[in-house]
């Protein structure tokens, strides 16, 4: 007791001294006694951050008086620093002695010279509102080839396969050149095969609408957009030409670019003939062989089906090897751009693209088996040869009929034709396929636009479609197959499949501000009118075996009318917070008529939808938005289905239409403060429920060889999540980037009256590393991982449990020996573990120099596919069988280039 | 021979007052968050700051008159092709602001600007005296930045319902900062709105300021009030205006 009482005498100040905010009181003067008048009394923290708690000036006699802030039970917490212009820093430490009585504080002068400073502004990241600038000096090494190699040198932007764009998780909806949108949604031939020369800034304008739509000046943006900035002001050109041989392997890569900028017109025209691997689709942006480059920002009424057969051959895309490696290929594109505004009334639009496509892929496999009495080994070669033509023209023209009408015309015509054939072996019997598919899509949108006289507008839309798709595949198996009653007339297998559609679409929008709570009320109508047609030749049906015989023929007509009444309500709170929520009655009807038998299905929907969006600081922004969504079939399931529907033989089903809301839930949280604290950050997690599709008590089997089984979606659940975080660290001069997306799903279908259950789980995360220590030496390492687990169970019996993990890293170092010589060594390894499989690895070096000659010409020497062999080997074993697989890779070649730049 | 030790001795003696004033000046440019026509530049001195406004006339306009040969003018934006006509435009605006100085001081610790302000073929000369917003309701925050390699501490203040987000550094411990803003304990290297749509930013600092030039500042008598000012200056616009209604530039 007597202890505790001690030491409280002995802490009794220092507690009575923490309670009180306290005052220090001082008069500044010189050596000579002088006051010192206006002088800046600060009181500091003590520690490493030395940040500025409060602080006071001197009056003209320099006399001050400061109050301490928030003095703890530990003193020294701050230190006192007087300054002024000519003198020393006086700096003390407080304690109460400095607060009890007036002090006078005597400062030097200053007699030694400052370091001298001159520093310029060289942030190669501003902000301003919703715009993010790069300055794009600041990144460019100088080895640059392609705009795509620019953009993933940005923090925050990263360019994806097919040459699509992401910022902060979210797709890039269009990359403006110099605030004029020439590309639409197809921004990737640009991307792919633009020319770096000129551009000066890169511009991600987030919450960006489109001026040049009337409408546009009531509504608030959404889009998320990149705009590049060029040099000068005026006509300028841009662009580069590159040529390159390979004289050991005679391939050839020759490429151009041409930009033209002025303030009425602006073209861009890209060409590229290559026998390197590069495949022109794959350069213009399509991900998928045979997709249609349809222009996603421009609002159609309805979402267009585009219509494919369900023949086709697929590409062998082994493991996470890169395209250009897996090809031997002689590809062609030519395209064009244009946009011309010759009146500030007038706008058009148009854009032409040829590609071509003429491709090789070789495979063979040696399969021992050894579970008989005698031993058998069987050899297979095989190949895929594929000749893709494609052709592609889209056009815009608006007018604007004074302040308060426009007209605007989109379209677009796109043709392709593929001729494909397959030599290998079925069944241990020479094969040959032959499949030739054939695509035409026409579509015409009017759209006029009526502004009224208080903040409203009336938008009338008509829009035609039109699509065919044909299929003529040809099979021949020299030999009879008596276990797969294959007979001798059966040799030879021909079938057709032909889909057209037409669609009509009408609506009409009229919107309406209204104070204060923002009222808006959209209404809209419209008729979507589908007639298709399906001529099916079949002669061979693989499940039961059945032989057709003569002609099948089949008459399909679906008519779809859809109407939405929407209610919007937007509310606008401080801190940009906003609220909306919306309500639409929407109505389908569904009639199908094949072969005259009717079905008909009609549905009203009631769909309610929130979304709350929030920036809690400005470098930060959350949202959360949950919806309600009416869930229908595809035209082109109720296609396919449709045909064993009218054939009795095949004892098909009802084609019974069900029609269900399904929901969706999301949120996503940025953080994003890439100027100053120089991190990036992103979260967004998604929930989407959608319940039975339809029903049609499917029993048929697919046609032969054709992968037409369609899984009849029945209540699907998904949860997605992702992460990304960008940072700059700062003491290393380097940027760390970090992604994990997070899968889950639960698939239901009904196949032959048997309900199969698909759990699937994949996690893939990324982890990359840029540096910027120098020019002369750069690091950058990409390490991928992937996994992917998948149980499949029908009828409550587990048929398969499988996982398989894949790694991959990707690193390139970059050397610079002087202002002109660059050699970069990229370096891919790959790691695969498939299911039952023995753990396979390949690796590729790949050696890139350039040479600057001066700053329009360039020399570079490409030696591809180094220290790898020309084929990729799977191996594939079980008790009683052993195949070792073979795909033939691109081989080893150098390739002397010579590029100009202007 | 005295008369040229004289002019010797002069030039010394100017020299060195001359060096030892710009020793102790330290040069701030900033650029505006809202328009990139002009910059501000800002020279702080022992006691006072003086700053003005440096116009940047090729980010002024869009496009320059070219005329043909009877005369009449059109608008072009190709300065390759009209190179020689958009130099004459650039220069003809330059020419055209020559004579006009309107150079403002304030002592660091007054919230009293003097602007001095002459045109040319205009025999008056003023010095307009103004009073700027009171700025000692600064909220001092811990968050840090680095902005030109100098450290930087935070600070709020709301002004004419904006609140402003403020950079200061106690490095340079001058009580300045662009246009109106003041009152830190050190030099504001940054001021904005919440969403960067107004303010300034540093772009350029050099201490010592090693220059010859310094903007012109001269204490005239004749004294006016701001709003008095702002009569003389819109009557000055109106006759630019006037004077340049045949010229149509940009859109």
């Amino acid at each position: 007791m007597l202890k505790k009482l001690l030491l409280l005498i002995v802490l009794n100040p220092i507690i009575l001294f923490g309670q009180n905010n306290k005052t220090i009181n001082g008069k500044i003067q010189n050596a000579k006694n002088e006051p010192i008048p206006n002088a800046t009394i600060k009181i500091l923290s003590n520690d490493s951050t030395g940040l500025v708690k409060a602080f006071k000036y001197a009056n003209e006699n320099g006399v001050f008086s400061i109050i301490v802030p928030e003095i703890s039970k530990t003193s020294f917490k701050y230190y006192l620093q007087i300054s002024s212009l000519g003198y020393i820093n006086y700096n003390i430490l407080i304690d109460s002695v400095l607060c009890s009585k007036p002090h006078v504080f005597v400062l030097q002068p200053q007699t030694k010279d400052l370091p001298e400073v001159h520093v310029k502004a060289d942030n190669p990241i501003t902000k301003r509102g919703d715009t993010t600038s790069f300055k794009v000096a600041a990144f460019v090494k100088g080895n640059e080839n392609t705009i795509a190699d620019l953009i993933n040198r940005l923090p925050g932007l990263q360019v994806n396969e097919g040459g699509t764009i992401s910022y902060n998780g979210k797709p890039i909806d269009a990359v403006l050149l110099e605030d004029d949108d020439l590309f639409g949604s197809n921004y990737g031939n640009l991307i792919n095969n633009g020319s770096v020369s000129g551009i000066e800034k890169v511009e991600v304008i987030e919450n960006y609408k489109n001026k040049a739509k009337l409408e546009n000046n009531l509504t608030t943006g959404k889009q998320t957009v990149l705009n590049l900035k060029y040099k000068g002001l005026g006509l300028r050109n841009f662009g580069q030409a590159t040529l390159g041989y390979a004289p050991n392997s005679n391939l050839h890569d020759a490429r151009l670019n041409l930009t033209t900028l002025s303030k009425k017109a602006k073209a861009v025209t890209v060409g590229n003939k290559n026998t390197t691997g590069f495949l022109a689709q794959q350069l213009f942006g399509l991900q998928n062989e045979g997709d249609l480059p349809e222009n996603k920002n421009v609002e159609y009424p309805q979402t267009i089906d585009f219509l494919r057969t369900p023949i086709g051959f697929s590409n062998i895309e082994p493991m996470n090897i890169n395209k250009y490696r897996i090809y031997d290929n002689n590809s062609s594109l030519v395209t064009t751009n244009l946009l011309i505004k010759p009146t500030k009334k007038i706008l058009f639009k148009n854009n032409y693209s040829f590609i071509r496509d003429n491709y090789v892929q070789n495979y063979s496999s040696i399969s021992n088996f050894t579970g008989g009495v005698i031993p058998v080994t069987i050899l297979q070669e095989s190949n895929i040869n594929k000749n893709n033509r494609f052709f592609f023209t889209e056009g815009e023209t608006s007018f604007n009929w004074g302040e308060k009408n426009q007209t605007r015309v989109n379209y677009f015509i796109a043709s392709s034709k593929g001729e494909h054939n397959t030599n290998g072996f079925f069944q241990a019997n020479t094969l040959n396929q032959n499949l030739q598919n054939n695509n035409k899509q026409g579509s015409l949108l009017l759209t006029h636009v009526i502004m009224l006289p208080q903040k409203g507008f009336i938008n009338i839309k008509y829009h035609y479609y039109s699509g065919n798709s044909t299929a003529n595949y040809l099979f021949t198996n020299p030999l009879e197959d008596a276990g797969l009653n294959i007979k001798n007339t059966d040799k030879s297998i021909i079938q057709q499949i032909a889909y057209n559609q037409k669609v009509h679409t009408a609506s009409a929008n009229w919107f309406r501000q209204l104070k204060p709570f923002t009222l808006t009320i959209n209404l809209k109508s419209s008729l979507k009118n589908i007639t298709p047609t399906s001529n099916a030749l079949l002669t061979q049906q693989s499940g039961a075996i059945q032989y057709f015989g003569n002609n099948y023929n089949l008459q399909q007509q679906f008519k779809i009318a859809e109407t939405d009444f929407e209610l919007n309500l937007n509310k606008r709170l401080k801190n940009k917070t906003q609220i909306t929520f919306s309500n639409t009655i929407k109505h389908i009807d569904y009639t199908i008529n094949t072969n005259n038998f009717i079905t008909q299905k009609g549905k009203t929907f009631l769909l309610p939808s929130f979304s709350i969006s929030a920036e809690p600081s400005n470098k930060s922004h959350v949202s959360l938005s949950g919806s309600l969504v009416a869930n229908k079939p595809f035209i082109d399931n109720l296609n396919r289905a449709s045909v064993f529907v009218s054939n009795n033989n095949v004892k098909t089903g009802t084609s019974e239409i069900n029609l269900q809301s399904g929901y969706n839930i999301s949120m996503f949280y940025l953080y994003n403060d890439l100027i100053y604290k120089k991190i990036l950050f992103y979260t967004s997690l998604f929930y989407g429920n959608s319940p039975t599709l339809y029903n049609t008590n499917f029993t048929a089997s697919n046609l032969y060889m054709f992968n037409t089984v369609e899984t009849f979606n029945n209540r699907n659940n998904n949860f997605s999540a992702s992460i990304g975080l960008d940072k700059n660290l700062v003491k290393t001069k380097s940027w760390l980037s970090l992604k994990v997306n997070y899968f889950s799903g639960v698939f239901y279908s009904n196949t032959q009256n048997l309900l199969s259950v698909n759990n699937t789980n994949s996690i893939k995360t990324e982890l990359k590393y840029k540096t910027n220590w120098n020019k002369w030496f750069n690091i950058n390492t990409t390490i991928a991982y992937a996994t992917n687990a998948q149980k499949t169970s029908i009828s409550g019996f587990q048929i398969s449990n499988f996982s398989s993990s894949d790694w991959l890293t990707n690193t390139t170092i970059e050397l610079r020996f002087s202002e002109k010589f660059f050699i970069d060594v990229q370096h891919d390894y790959l790691i695969n573990n498939s299911f039952n499989q023995p753990q396979q690895t390949i690796q590729f070096i790949d050696v890139k120099c350039r040479y600057n000659i001066n700053k329009k010409w360039h020399t570079t020497l490409l030696l591809r596919n180094m220290l790898n062999t020309d084929r990729f080997t799977t191996n594939r074993v079980s008790i009683t069988q052993n195949t070792v697989q073979n795909f033939a890779l691109t081989p080893f070649f150098g390739l002397l280039g010579l590029g100009y730049k202007f | 021979m005295n008369k040229y030790l004289f002019i010797i001795i002069q030039l010394i003696v100017y020299t060195n007052v001359f060096a030892q004033k710009q020793e102790q000046i330290c040069f701030v440019k900033y650029k505006s968050l809202e328009t990139e026509s002009f910059l501000y530049n800002s020279w702080l001195l022992q006691d006072t700051v003086l700053y003005d406004i440096e116009y940047v006339f090729d980010r002024m306009f869009e496009g320059f008159p070219v005329y043909d040969q009877l005369g009449n003018s059109r608008t072009e934006t190709d300065t390759v092709k009209y190179n020689k006509e958009y130099k004459w435009f650039l220069k003809t605006l330059r020419d055209g602001r020559k004579g006009y100085i309107q150079t403002h001081k304030r002592a660091y610790n007054s919230k009293i600007v003097n602007t001095y302000w002459t045109q040319p073929n205009v025999e008056n000369k003023y010095i307009i005296v103004d009073t700027i917003a009171n700025m000692e309701n600064w909220n001092i925050l811990n968050d840090t930045c680095t902005l030109l390699n100098f450290k930087c501490q935070k600070a709020t203040i709301s002004c004419n319902n904006v609140m402003y987000i403020a950079w200061f550094t106690t490095e340079l411990p001058y009580n300045s900062g662009p246009e109106k803003f003041m009152g830190l304990p050190g030099l504001i290297l940054k001021i904005s709105n919440k969403e960067e749509t107004l303010g300034f930013s540093a772009i350029e600092i050099r201490k010592p300021y090693k220059e010859k030039y310094l903007p012109y500042f001269e204490s005239v008598e004749k004294k006016i009030s701001f709003v008095e000012y702002e009569r003389l200056a819109m009557a000055a616009f109106n006759e630019v205006i006037e004077a340049s209604k045949n010229i149509k530039i940009g859109q």
